[in-house]
């Protein structure tokens, strides 16, 4: 095999729009995985605990503040993979969006549809 | 491969490559289904501790929360996998520096550990809480 390295530096590499998604949808998942599951699990842990500890998250949750939007940004992140996460499926199972324009497009509509959804819930869970 | 072709890859030799392809593919959509009820409970919740206790506390939740769990716990093993194997290698760490390219499979095996670890121990955690209640 080949030993030589690898050129990928990423601050150099100007990337397609699919692959700008394809590599998002892998970051959040890092993110999901290392960051928002335990989140949730300790949101679980919390919310079931007792009614003290239920009403006390279920109040903090509801207005703003470093806690309850650390929580909104890791519920919107998971959004995000899930969007991403489809749009492969589609590509999977269907065959639907392959070619580069049909790539390119899909990446454009799921980002657009990521954040026009994130801010209508930001406004929905905090205005 | 060559030695980029290392042992963390034991893991998943068992299973062909297409049956890890499909583990991945259709666990997504039985956890997409899984987070759409449990969104679709929390808007229309009436943000009473008894209700939600009732309702994830119910033994068909539990069920479903415990095999959901592992189905998240098989698709996180498997994507995180294949990130090691894709961006943790001789040669793709060799761009950054030629040391840490040197020692790609000792990364890869901390790495490995590490998501082995964390994942097992949210599955406990998980399967903890919801019986405990």
């Amino acid at each position: 095999m080949n030993q030589r390295p690898v050129y990928i530096d990423l601050r150099k590499i100007k990337l397609p729009m699919s692959a700008f998604s394809s590599i998002t949808h892998r970051l959040s998942g890092m993110y999901i995985f290392f960051i928002s599951l335990p989140l949730f699990i300790y949101l679980l842990f919390v919310s079931t605990k007792n009614k003290t500890s239920f009403d006390l998250i279920y109040t903090s949750l509801q207005s703003i503040s470093v806690f309850s939007v650390f929580v909104f940004i890791s519920f919107s992140i998971l959004w995000y993979h899930i969007l991403t996460g489809v749009r492969h499926l589609v590509m999977d199972f269907f065959h639907i969006g392959e070619t580069l324009k049909g790539a390119y497009y899909s990446s454009i509509f799921v980002l657009v549809l990521w954040v026009l959804t994130t801010i209508g819930l930001f406004g929905y869970f905090y205005l | 491969m060559g030695s980029d072709n290392n042992w963390s890859i034991w893991i998943f030799l068992f299973m062909k490559g297409s049956v890890i392809w499909f583990i991945q593919r259709y666990s997504s959509l039985a956890i997409l289904a899984y987070f759409l009820y449990i969104a679709a409970y929390i808007i229309n919740a009436s943000g009473s501790y008894y209700d939600w206790t009732r309702f994830i506390a119910s033994i068909e939740m539990k069920a479903i929360t415990s095999v959901i769990s592992a189905l998240i716990i098989c698709h996180a093993f498997i994507g995180l996998w294949t990130v090691g194997t894709d961006y943790l290698t001789q040669r793709t760490l060799g761009f950054l520096n030629s040391g840490l390219s040197k020692k790609a499979e000792l990364i890869r095996g901390i790495y490995l550990f590490i998501f082995i670890f964390s994942g097992l121990l949210y599955l406990g955690s998980i399967l903890y809480i919801i019986w405990k209640i």
